[in-house]
Parts: structure tokens; sequence; C-alpha cells
């Protein structure tokens, strides 16, 4: 037996050997972990084998390499991402992606001065990572921001390479001053515009007043902060982007053909008692087109826009650093063709950051944004762009663009097409530079001090060279000109901030202080001659000194403020924020000039509460207040000071003599304007984190001493003083709902945000009143004029019903409201007819994303908003200017009574009671856009790999793609207000692009 | 140690933002009015800051749109005024950016002077200089609310700086009246005896009293426009000029001893483009003004008979043969010889087959087919943008004129004042008829045709309350046909070119609407009847 027993145990024994053999055999599995976002490379991943004291990490590319028994699982686990465990299963090589932690409990946002955890912020701020908006190109930062934060609506007026005009408002127009926020950039105040996209690392928008309040004066509209990227320790991360893209214009106003003009002229020219200026011959020949220089049909809008539209980008940056220092550098090229030849825009960005930990105690660093922008447009003895299109929008299509023998033809301000091509151009080299260095002192343990100096240094460089046209008439349009402006514009900030934080059980309690000075001051300086003797010379030097003209200006204006904030929060889940600032202001005068502004927030988790615990489809709820009050000072400079304007000069006996006069109203009295805001806020996240987080917003702002001029008795004599006039109000809803889930490979997301915004003048003691009204109890700068009630039918109705005094009103002329019944229409029957100020704008993202494919698209819109085109485009034939197809479908009148009737009222010439501002003109410019659509896919890394790439995205985009709108058509919802005969067009944008990661 | 030294830093950024004058800043482009109102260089520079702007070309040479005499096509601001269309809402709408055109009641040059007048009382300088300057400005004044009363009737008057918050009633437009003849007669005894090649463009003793002899007239007080007309005319200073074409010409600024207040300019900073309105298209001008027919019919045959008589000699199918030379000198018509060519506004196409910019439904041709020569020549694209021609607000023919229709509502000196009118006319080399008689249709035909497009029209028509017979209907211009480019020969047509339809409502009593904004912003203000 005891034989057995052995023989058995030797049986086992080796069994055990072999099944150990077996199964201990350890592997070799190699592989890369990436985040399943962006597919980037993840570095530092801790891969162990379960059970097992095998582990590693990635390298700088997210690779790895572990050897561990074959049939041992590996766990896979990062900060800030889910964990993730894998079978090794026989494979050799493992790519593994990682989703980011849903939990947000480490999600940090950018503040003022500062960062803080998500889930800990009592204001109302809004923000977006840089890496929502990388690939995805647009003309401008600001334009890639439109409709992505709730609150914050954007309005890009013009798709003119570098003077896209685009304008922000949050939480709708809270001043009659500049409403624009304030945009800070690593900490100092500068501008959107000169920014790469690519290099961004987050967009805080700050919307309540608690949260901006920290920036006092000039926060009162708002507070835009801008982190650039900032290099890691670790290897050099190198990252190449590049796009190519064109553009077309979104909608161009289609003009009526020279034989629609000459019919519809005669039809005006008749209805207003005029003999036709065409004959039946002559309009046939126009519409036939046989003789195409005497009777053309000239579209003169497709002539101007000739310009390829074409758009290259480069971006190239280095990021790396070790724990001592660390770096990131970056380069951009731009350059944008526009659709009108000789339009262009050149960018170069340079962007330099730098960190370094000097020494135990003392971190110093460098941000430094350089930029040069190139903007080329042409010009004409006549006037900028924006004449371009006035004049090929007005000159009528029966007008030819050049005379048989190929020379210019000309209309009676000349030819915006002989302009584009040999009128001159207008440069303006603009190089900014935005820089500043801090040093951070760790004095003891939480204590910090901070310091920063700061340059925003803008230098432009303006050139204005206007050559002599020659028509084919033998005239020559002139005189050719020269005319160089130069404008510098130096902001220097220093600032110094106190930081204390301590944690004291579960106690956390945060203190800053700081203080800060700045001053503007802003030097132009011009020079101007006329006839150089040949076209060719843009020299001032090279001019007559007859007619020659020189100026030079300077505007100065300084600002100092101390600000301290206080944070306590209690175990994570009672929040509450102090904060005061005292700014003091050069644009008052001495005795007015500081201004006190305190808030105050706070925050309850409730889903930290024991009694919420047991709701488990509630991930997190947290509920904000905040309550504070900002300061503005946006004005011109030296209101308050009385002042006498040079340059008021006569002619005395052929000697022009100097001169000086009092033109504008001082008042000493003015101050700050005050703007107090209530916010009360909503974040959670329901169902498991993922599947939807929603979070709320109400506000109430109230803006009070508004700087602003009352309209005053024309008795007074000068134009209406600056003083703290009126108040307003500002409520709102905020609302923004996203949610993402996956099927397998699966991935997608969906982002909805809205706002609703509703502004009501609450004070303003004189009403002002023209085509816009600001009276109380309506909204600010709404549009005022006539109610329109349909037509006149016959010309006895409209002899006998009300009208205004001396209007020759007709059968087929608009009929308006007598809202008085005193049996005339006059000033008395204006009523409010809307506002530019969109009530609604929305915007929602659909992202999809299928094993290396990712296809997201982005609406944008705004809703219960208005805006007129103005005289010029609304209606045809206005001073000699040409009509638009829409101007067909108009009324036509026989023998006294309407017999076919049109949208457009009867055609007239020359008379204009139809065209006074009623709600015929006043239009619904609500629109929905599909502002981006983008289709990418990753290279799979196998390969990339073997070329050290880290990954590569190749990727097409459009912008602007549709619009949804009842506004008419060849006309842009978003164009600037009135401007319809004058704007260079909006644009589509479509894009194929590469990123590279190296 | 080095944390203390920068908490240091910390404290010096907190002291200098505490400094109190670290937040002041000091206009540098502008002057302010502590330092200002001292010597006699600031009463220079705020003299010549008075006279800024104090008329514009257009009010003078386009007004006569607002009357029977021509038509604005572009709506600058009279277009509207002349064809009764005109609202409080569109007063100021003007498509033409001259910030004086029609912006008569602005009160702004109002405060100008009012504020030179109350702040040169500091400036050290030679008192009778002083006075002078004062009694300057005190005629910009006069003159300012001279148009005022003219065109609004009761108008609130202000003599001294306002505040912002001043909500006036109207005075009565007797008591403005008043104040302008009172102020004009003050300052008539300081201002010197100069006509404008001495004064350089200064307000004179002339300029005063001849403004005063229109208002004078204007308000039927004939003795005394009489005497204030005979005053300026007896000034040694003055004298016509010979040849009437040429007195409106840049060129003769300098001999021009006939004008009597003027608004000055210059090439290269006081600038007018009244050629580049007014010249025809070919000529590459914008022909915004039109003679109507009704001015052309105003003119005499040259035997001195008006074209309705029969003995006059009138072929309708010659119409320009055999009439009042001035005809020939104030409005280009088809046929006439200009510029190297005959000015043809009649037909479409050129003899070469192409378009005829003339052609008066071309867009920078005379919609009337005539247009207005007075003060412009033929010139190159940029002088017509940079023209240096004065214009002449009153001139010794004026005061000629005056005196003779006082003479005519005296029944004295009627002799001296059929003298005036011949003078004139000889001037011009127009006949005087034997047997000629002072007569009141006589010095209003002379008026119209003498002054014809100096803005003076509309006045004459109201204070003579021609209304309802020259303005309602239809206004015409040219009559049609062809005109041969090489004889300049007309082939007439029957009609005549159409320009608008005209309504005249009585009730307005002539006068402009009140601006809405001064009605939305004074509740103290009131509107014109009719408005």
């Amino acid at each position: 037996m005891k034989k057995f027993y052995i023989r058995y145990l030797k049986l086992l024994l080796l069994l055990l050997f072999l099944s150990n053999h077996a199964f201990a055999q350890n592997v070799q599995v190699k592989g890369r972990v990436l985040d399943s976002t962006d597919r980037s490379p993840l570095i530092g991943v801790t891969i162990n084998a379960k059970g097992k004291s095998i582990s590693t990490i990635t390298d700088k590319n997210g690779d790895f390499s572990i050897t561990a028994p074959a049939a041992s699982i590996l766990a896979f686990t990062y900060v800030g991402y889910l964990s993730k465990e894998v079978a090794i299963e026989n494979q050799a090589i493992l790519n593994v992606v990682l989703n980011p932690a849903a939990s947000k409990l480490n999600e940090v946002v950018v503040v003022a001065y500062g960062t803080q955890k998500k889930i800990n912020l009592t204001g109302a701020v809004s923000s977006i990572s840089g890496d929502k908006l990388e690939g995805n190109p647009a003309t401008s930062v600001t334009a890639t921001l439109e409709g992505r934060l709730p609150g914050v609506t954007i309005t890009q007026t013009s798709g003119q390479p570098g003077r896209e005009n685009t304008s922000i408002l949050i939480r709708g127009m809270g001043t009659m001053n500049n409403a624009q926020p304030l945009v800070i950039v690593d900490g100092l105040e500068s501008s959107l515009d000169d920014i790469s996209p690519n290099d961004i690392q987050n967009v805080s928008v700050l919307k309540d007043a608690s949260s901006a309040s920290i920036y006092g004066s000039r926060a009162a509209n708002g507070v835009i902060l801008v982190t650039t990227k900032r290099g890691k320790a670790g290897a050099p991360q190198i990252n190449y982007n590049t796009y190519y893209g064109w553009q077309k214009p979104i909608g161009l106003p289609q003009h009526v053909s020279s034989g629609q003009y000459a019919t519809l002229i005669n039809e005006g020219e008749v209805n207003a008692g005029l003999a036709p200026q065409y004959s039946s011959d002559e309009i046939n020949k126009y519409f036939s087109g046989a003789d195409p220089y005497n009777y053309p049909n000239t579209n003169w809008v497709n002539l101007l826009l000739k310009g390829s539209g074409a758009t290259l980008d480069h971006n190239l940056s280095f990021a790396g650093g070790t724990d001592m220092a660390r770096y990131r550098l970056s380069f951009e090229y731009y350059n944008q063709d526009g659709l009108v030849n000789n339009t262009n825009h050149k960018r170069y960005n340079v962007r330099i950051n730098l960190d370094s930990k000097a020494n135990k105690w003392l971190t110093i660093g460098l941000n430094s944004g350089l930029s040069k922008n190139d903007v080329d447009s042409p010009v004409s003895p006549y006037g900028d762009i924006t004449q371009f299109f006035r004049q090929v929008n007005r000159i009528p299509p029966t007008v030819p663009n050049k005379l048989a023998n190929g020379s210019w033809a000309r209309s009676i301000d000349g030819n915006p097409i002989a302009w584009a091509q040999e009128g001159g151009l207008a440069n303006s080299q603009i190089s900014h530079l935005l820089g500043s260095t801090f040093a951070e002192i760790a004095i003891i343990k939480g204590l910090t001090l901070k310091g920063i100096a700061g340059i925003d240094y803008s230098f432009s460089d303006n050139k204005t060279h206007i050559q002599t046209v020659a028509y084919g008439d033998g005239s020559v349009q002139g005189p050719n000109s020269v005319d160089d402006y130069l404008l510098r514009n130096s902001t220097t900030s220093l600032q110094s901030i106190l930081n204390y934080n301590k944690k004291i059980a579960k106690h956390d309690i945060k203190v800053l202080l700081g203080a800060s000075k700045e001053s503007n001051v802003i030097n132009i300086d011009e020079g101007y001659r006329k006839n150089l003797p040949t076209n060719g010379l843009d020299q001032l030097a090279a001019g007559s000194s007859i007619g020659w003209t020189n100026n030079g200006q300077t505007d100065e204006d300084k600002l100092s403020s101390f600000f301290g904030r206080f944070n306590y929060d209690f175990n994570n889940k009672y929040l509450f924020e102090a904060n005061l600032r005292r700014d003091g202001s050069s644009k008052f005068a001495a005795g007015n000039r500081w201004g006190t502004f305190p808030s105050f927030s706070a925050g309850w988790r409730v889903s930290e509460e024991d009694f919420m615990k047991s709701l488990k489809w509630l991930s997190s709820l947290k509920l904000r207040a905040s309550w504070g009050k900002l300061g503005n000072d946006r004005i011109s400079n030296y209101q308050y000071l009385s002042k006498i304007a040079l340059g008021q000069n006569y002619d005395f006996g052929g000697v022009l003599t100097d001169g000086a006069a009092t033109v504008e109203a001082s008042n000493d009295h003015i101050t700050w304007e005050t703007t107090t805001e209530l916010d009360f806020g909503l974040d959670a996240d329901l169902f498991n984190n993922n599947l939807l987080s929603v979070s709320i917003d109400y506000y109430n702002r109230y803006t009070d001493n508004i700087l602003t001029s009352v309209p005053v008795s024309a008795v007074f004599g000068l134009p209406a003083p600056i003083v703290n006039a009126g108040a307003m109000r500002n409520r709102g809803l905020e609302i923004q709902l996203q949610h993402n889930n996956n099927f397998g490979d699966f991935r997608y997301n969906l982002s909805f945000n809205a706002a609703y915004n509703k502004n009501r003048v609450e004070k303003f003691s004189n009403p002002s009143k023209g085509n816009t009204i600001r009276i109380e109890g309506q909204p600010w700068d709404s549009f005022y004029g006539y109610q329109w009630t349909g037509y006149f039918q016959t010309d006895q109705q409209a002899a006998s019903s009300p009208h205004q005094p001396g209007a020759p009103v007709m059968a087929g002329d608009l009929r308006f409201k007598d809202q008085n019944n005193d049996g005339k229409i006059d000033g008395n029957d204006r009523v409010v007819l809307g506002n530019t100020i969109p009530i609604i704008t929305y915007g929602f993202n659909i992202g999809l994303q299928y094993k290396n494919f990712d296809l997201s698209s982005f609406f944008q819109g705004a809703g219960k908003v208005n805006r007129t085109l103005g005289t010029e485009a609304e209606w045809p034939f206005v001073n000699g200017a040409n009509a638009l197809t829409m101007h067909l479908d108009r009324t036509i009148v026989q023998g006294g009574k309407i017999v076919q009737q049109g949208y457009f009222p009867r055609t007239l010439i020359n008379q204009t009671h139809n065209q006074v501002e009623s709600s015929f003109t006043v239009l619904n410019s609500s629109y929905l856009r599909l502002k981006n659509c983008q289709l990418g896919y990753n290279l799979p890394i196998q390969w990339l790999s073997h070329m050290k790439i880290a990954k590569a995205r190749i990727y097409m985009s459009g912008q602007n793609l549709l619009t949804f709108t009842k506004f008419p058509s060849g006309f842009d919802p978003e164009l600037p207000e009135g401007s319809g005969a004058y704007t260079y067009p909006q644009i589509k944008f479509y894009v194929f692009g590469l990123d590279i990661k190296f | 140690m080095k944390p203390i030294k920068n908490l240091f830093i910390f404290f010096l950024v907190l002291l200098s933002a505490c400094n109190k004058n670290a937040l002041n800043v000091i206009p540098k482009n502008s002057l302010s009015d502590v330092i200002f109102w001292k010597t006699q260089e600031d009463a220079n520079l705020a003299l010549a800051g008075c006279y800024n702007s104090w008329e514009t070309y257009m009010n003078i040479c386009f007004l006569d749109a607002v009357s029977d005499n021509g038509y604005e096509q572009f709506d600058y601001g009279y277009q509207q005024k002349g064809n009764g269309q005109i609202t409080p809402a569109n007063f100021q709408q003007s498509s033409w950016p001259d910030k004086g055109a029609c912006n008569w009641f602005t009160y702004s040059r109002i405060r100008k002077y009012n504020n030179f007048l109350t702040k040169i009382a500091t400036v050290q300088m030679d008192a009778n200089k002083k006075e002078v300057y004062k009694a300057e400005v005190r005629f910009l004044r006069a003159y300012d609310y001279f148009n005022k009363v003219m065109f609004f009737g009761d108008i609130p008057v202000v003599k001294e700086l306002v505040t912002s918050d001043v909500k006036l009633k109207r005075n009565a437009a007797a008591e403005v009246q008043q104040f302008i003849l009172d102020e004009l007669t003050a300052i008539s005894a300081i201002l010197p005896v100069q006509n404008n090649i001495e004064s350089g463009g200064h307000i004179t003793k002339g300029a005063a009293l001849a403004l005063k002899a229109r208002l004078e007239l204007y308000l039927g007080k004939y003795t005394e426009a009489m005497q204030d007309s005979k005053a300026v005319i007896d000034m040694p200073v003055y004298q016509l000029y010979p040849n009437y074409r040429d007195l409106f010409l840049p060129e003769n600024k300098l001999n021009n001893r006939e004008s009597i207040l003027e608004i000055e300019y210059l090439k290269d900073g006081y600038q007018n483009m009244l050629p580049q309105l007014s010249l025809p298209a070919l000529d590459l001008g914008w022909s915004a003004l039109s003679a109507s027919k009704s001015m052309v019919d105003a003119y005499e045959c040259s035997n001195g008979k008006l074209i309705s008589d029969p003995a006059s000699g009138y072929n309708p199918d010659k119409p320009f043969a055999n009439r009042d030379p001035r005809l020939d000198m104030t409005i280009i018509y088809p046929g006439q010889f200009w510029n190297g060519r005959y000015y043809n506004s009649l037909d479409k196409l050129l003899p070469n087959g192409n378009k005829n910019p003339d052609y008066h439904e071309e867009a920078a041709a005379s919609r009337g087919g005539q247009n207005v020569k007075k003060y412009v020549k033929p010139m190159s694209l940029q002088d017509m943008n940079n023209n240096d021609g004065n214009i002449m607000v009153i001139r010794l023919a004026e005061m000629y004129l005056t005196f003779a229709e006082c003479a005519v509502a005296t029944g004295q000196n009627t002799g001296l004042g059929l003298q005036y009118i011949q003078d004139l006319r000889t001037r011009a080399g127009q006949t005087n008829p034997p047997g000629m008689q002072l007569t009141m249709d006589l010095v209003r035909r002379e008026r119209r045709v003498e002054l014809a497009f100096e803005g003076l029209r509309f006045f004459d028509v109201k204070r003579w309350d021609l209304g309802p017979s020259v303005l309602p209907g239809p206004l015409y211009g040219s009559r049609e046909g062809t005109v041969d480019p090489v004889s300049g020969q007309v082939t007439w047509a029957a009609g005549y070119i159409k320009l608008e339809d005209r309504q005249f409502n009585p009730v307005r009593n002539y006068l402009l609407p009140i601006p809405q904004s001064e009605m939305d912003s004074n509740p103290a203000m009131t509107q014109n009847p009719g408005y």
C-alpha cells in the first residue's frame, strides 16, 4: 500500500508539475492604451495581472509590455478613467480603449483666478474643453463657440476674411453700452480673435454675478476665460493639424433680370403718375440678350464674387517637459482667400507657454501669444468693401459692366467690378503680443503668493492705397491716394494674488486676496497724401503736398482694483463662496471713481445627504444660489470732462483758419453702472451618471444707473450727454442636457442646450423713439413703427381711410392701423414690433462613434427674433437702385383698384410712404442652422505604429451647411440689422483635414 | 528671504493702486474749458469754430427744388419738401451725408454761438475787437433764427446756454422776428463796412443790414426794408459784377464786389461738391437738380415781352431763341452748346448707337432734361468733389430788387427802383423795352429770374401766397423731342417730361413739420398744422 501511495504521490507531483507548468506558463503581451473619445494614447496607465504581483505602466506612446501567466486577466486602471479588465486569452497584442470615468467627481472647471472642482461650484459656469473644439475648423475661435454654451449668443455678421465681425452676448443685452463680455486669456484681458483654436485647453464662461464678480468692473456682461494648453511632464508630444477648405456664400440677394427690371420700373412709374421709360421693344431686347452692350443683363453680384474662397491651415505644436520644467510651443499658419478677389486673411500665431519649478518654493512661468494678422480688401475712390456690396446690390442689370471695346462701363458712382480689380487695396497688418510672466511662491503650507505682469500690445499698421480707375467713357475716377494709419493699443497690467487653502477635518477653506492695476493707452497716427504720379506708387513720399493731411490722437484709461474671495465647504456637501471687489476707474471724476461690488453664493449637494442615498437613479444633485453686484464703466474716456474740440475750421478769404468748439456735452456726475444678479441653479446626474446629466439655471439680472444718453430736446443744442440714466432687467432660464451611451463598439452622445431670455427696460426717464424705442416696460431698442393691417383695395378707400398726412396713398398701398383713432397715421400710432436680440437660443449636438469612425453634427438656432433688411434691400428702386426677384410678388393696380394681390404693395418710384418702419418691414429672423457636420476616421494604429505616429485622424466637415428660416431668401438671418444691401455674405465652409499626434 | 521680498512687492502694487492721482488721465487731443477762453488766440479759434458749418451750399443751391423752379431727384432732403410728402418722421431723411442739408431745426449752431457770446467775457483782448467778434456771432445767430422762423413759424428762442433738461415752448413768430431785427440793428452799428474781398468772408455791416432788409421785406415792412436795402446799396464797397454768368464761377471770387454774405470754400479743407451734384451726366456730374418748365417759361423774350404775349415773337418750336440771356446763363437745355457738344437729354441713344448718359431717364441725368448751370462749369472729376467756389447767400442784386419791390409797394422812389431793375437787366444783356414801367409783376418776375436757384423762391412763393396756383399738380421739365447732334437743332414733340405730382396743403401755411424726434423728447413742443 505504501508503494501505491508513493507511486500515487509521484504521479500527483508529476501532474502537479505538469499542470503547474501548463498553468503558470508566462506569455508576453504587448499593446497600447487609448482614450476612447479622442483615441489619444494614455500615458502611465497601470496594468496589473489580476491576483498576481505583476504590473507595469504604459509609456509615452501609451504602449505597454507585460509578461504574465497566459491565463491571467489584466486590469487597466488610470486616474479619471473607468477601469477595465481584459483576459489575455492567447492574444500577443492587446489594444485597449479606456472610457473616461463617468463619475464627475474629479472634473475641474476653470474659474476666476484658478480652478475648482465642478461638483463644488456654486456659480453659473459653462465650460467647454479645447478638445471639443479641435478638428472643427472655423474661421475664428468665436465662430467655433457659436451655440455650444447655453446663454451665450454669438452672431457672426460677415463672411469677409479677417473682418468676420462676431459679437458675443451672455444672458442677453445687459447694458446700453458695449455689452460684449470680458475675455480673459491666461489671466489677461484680451480678445478671442488671435488665438489658434488648437491652443485652447479650456473655455469657461462665467455667467452669474458670483462667478464673475471677482473681475469686477468689466464683468457685468459675463466673462469668457480662455486657458491655453501647457506642457506636461513626459516625453515630447508633437501634434500636427492641417486642413484645406473652401467657401461658398450661404445665400445671395437674387436680383431681377434686366427685362424684369424694365418691366417693373415701368409699372412703378405709371403707378407714380409718370411716363413709363422703356418701350416694349426695348424690354424685348433686354429679355433676348441679343445686344449685350446696349441691352445687357448684368448680374453684378456674381461678377463681384469671383474669389476662390480657398482656406489653408497648418498647426504644429510641441509639448513636454520634466517635473522641473515644462513647455509647450505652437505655430499656426492660416490663409484664407475671400469670395471677392483681393480679399485675403493670413494669420500667423506663435504661442510659447513655459512653467518651471525653480526651487522648492518658487514656480515661474511665461505665457505668450504672438500673432500677426494680414488682412487685404479692395478699396475704391468711392469707399471700402461695404460700398462694393452696396453698389452691386444697387446698380440695375441694365447697366453693362464693360463696353463693346472691353473698357469699363460706369454707373453713376463708378463700377464696383472695376474697383475690385483696379481700385486699389486696403491692407492691415495687425501684430499682437499678449504676454505675461508669473511667479508663484509657496510661503508656508497652503499659502501662495502669485505675481503676474502682463502686456497686451497690438500694433495695427494700415495702408489704404486708392488707385485711379479709368472708364471707357474717358473719365477717370480718383484721385489716387495713400493713407497710412497706425494704431497702437497697449495694456499693461500688474496683479498680485495671495492664496490660502486649509483643510481641517471636513472643513475646507480657501481664501484669495488680490490687487491689480491696469492701464490702457491707444495712440493713433495718420498720414494722407493724394495725386501720386502713378497708381504703382504707394508710399506717402510719392504723393503731392497739396491736400495732404496728417492726424494724431491718444486715448487713455486706467483701472485699479482690490479683490478678495472666500470659499468654504463642509464635507463636499455644503458650499459657500463670497467675493468682494473694489474698483477705481479713470473714466469718472475723482469723487465718483470708486465702486464696491460684493457677491455671495452657496451650494448644497443634496445627493450627499443620507436621506438621498436610497435614490439609486440619482447619482448626484446639487442646488446652487448666488447673488452679486457688478460694475460697468464701458463708456468712452473723458466723458466727465468738458472738452473743446479742435478742427472746427473755416475758410476766411482763402485761408483755412483753425477753429474750436464744444461739440459734445459732458457730465461730471457719472459713476459706475451696476448690475445685480440673482441666480438659482441645479445640476444633476441621473441613472448611473452617464445616462443623463441636467443643468438648469434661472437668473434675474438687474442693471441700474445705466450709462447712456437720454433724449434731450434739440433746443439743448448738443448731443445728449452720458448720464446714469436707466435700468433694465434680463430674466431667463438656461438648460443643458447631456446623454452618453454605448452599445458595444457603437458609442453616441447627445447634448442639448437652450436659453430663454427676456429683456425689459425698467427705468428710462425720457423715452427714446425712432425706428427703435427705449421705453419702460419694453425690451431695449425694440423696433417701433406702424402696425401693418393689409392693403388699400381701392383709391377711394385709401383716400377716405386714415393715412400719413401728405402721403399720396392709393389702391395697392400698405394700410396701417390708426391706434389712437384720430383719423390719421402719425407718430402717435407707432407700436413695439420686435427686437434683434433673440428671446430663445438653442443648440444640439449629435455625436456618433463606431470603431474608428466618428460623425458629429451640430445644430444651432435662435427664435423670437426680428430684423429689418434696411430700406435699400427691402424696397425696389430706392434712389435709383435695383430690384430683387422677391419684389416681383407685388400688388398690381388698375383703374384705381387692386387687380392682383401680391406680398409687396404696388411698385412705386420716388414715393416712400410704404417704406416707413412697420410690421411689414420688421421681419421674423428666427432660424435653425446646421452649423457643423463632420465625419472623421482614425487610422488604425497598426498602420501607424511603425511610422512612430501615435494617432492620425482624417476628417471632412462643413460649416453653415443648412439654414432653415423664414427670412427673405438670399439674406442671412444673422445679418447686421438693416444692412441687407451692404453686407459681405455669410459663408458655407467645406473642409478636409488631418490631425496627427507623434 | 525671497518670499518676504515678494510680499513687499505685493504691497507695493497695493500701495500704488491706492495712489490718488494714479487714476487721473487728461485728454490730449482736445482743449478744455478750464484752460480756454483766456487769450485773443482762444477767441480766434472759437470765432472760426462758430463760422464752421454756419450754412451749407446745399441749402442755398437746392432750396428752389422746394418751389416751382426746380426738382431735386435724389431726395437730398428737398424733394419731399417740394412735393408735399414731408412728414415729421422723414424730416431729416436725406440720401446725402451733408449734416447741414435741410437741418434748420438743429440748435447746435445756436448753442455754439451762445457759448461764444457767454464765455468770451473772460477773454483778455482789445475791447473793440471783442465787440466786433461778438457782433459777427450775433449775426450768425440771427441768421439761424431767421431760417428757423421762416421754416417753422413759432420756435423756441434761446439766447443763453441751457441745460440738457430744457423743455421749452415755442415763442411766437413775431417775437422771434423782432429779436432778429433788434439784433441786426444793434450789430450793424458795430460791424465794419467792407465787401467780402476785404472782410475775407467775415460778417460785415452790409450783411447785417441786408439780412434785415430781407426779413423786413418778407414781413411787409416796406419802408424799413427800403431804407436798409438803400443803405447797403449806397455802401461804396459793393458793385454789380460785370458778367452775370461769371459772377458765379469759382475763379472770379476774388473780384466779386457784388457779394454781401457768402459761404467761403477752399480746396482740401473746406470744399464743396456742388459741381459733382449739379453737372450733367456726360460731364460726370449727377444732375441732382433740374429746372422746371415753369422756370424756363418765366424768362422773357429778348424784347422784354413774356412768352405768353403774342407780340413777343416767341416760337414754341424754337423756345430758346431770342430769350432773356440769363436763361442761357442759368440753365442747360436741350440743344444748348455745352462743353463741346449739343446737350441732349431727350434721345436715348447717342449717334454711335451707345446709350446716352444725358438721357433724362438715365441714372445721373437731369430728370427733367434741364440741368442748372449757375455756379458750375465743366471740370475734372477730382475738382468737382473738391470745389472752392464761394456760394453767395445775399448779393447786391437782391438789395436792388428789394428796393424796387418796396418802391412798388410804397409808391415811393419808383424811378430809382426801375433804374435798379434796369441795371440788372443791362448787366445780363437783357433789353429794357421803351416805356418800361415798374410794376409788381415785373419785380416778381425779375426776382425769380435774376435770383433763380439761389434759394429765395420758396420764401417768395410763401409771402406772395402763390402756393395754390404754382405748387400743386404735375411738375414738368423739358419738352420732349430729339436733338440733332451735328446742328443742335431740336425737333420738338408734343409732350413734356413729367417729373412728379405735387400736393399742396394750404393748412400747413408753408411751414415744415417739427421733427418727430423733438415731438418725442419735448412734451412742451406742439406740431405745425397739417402734419
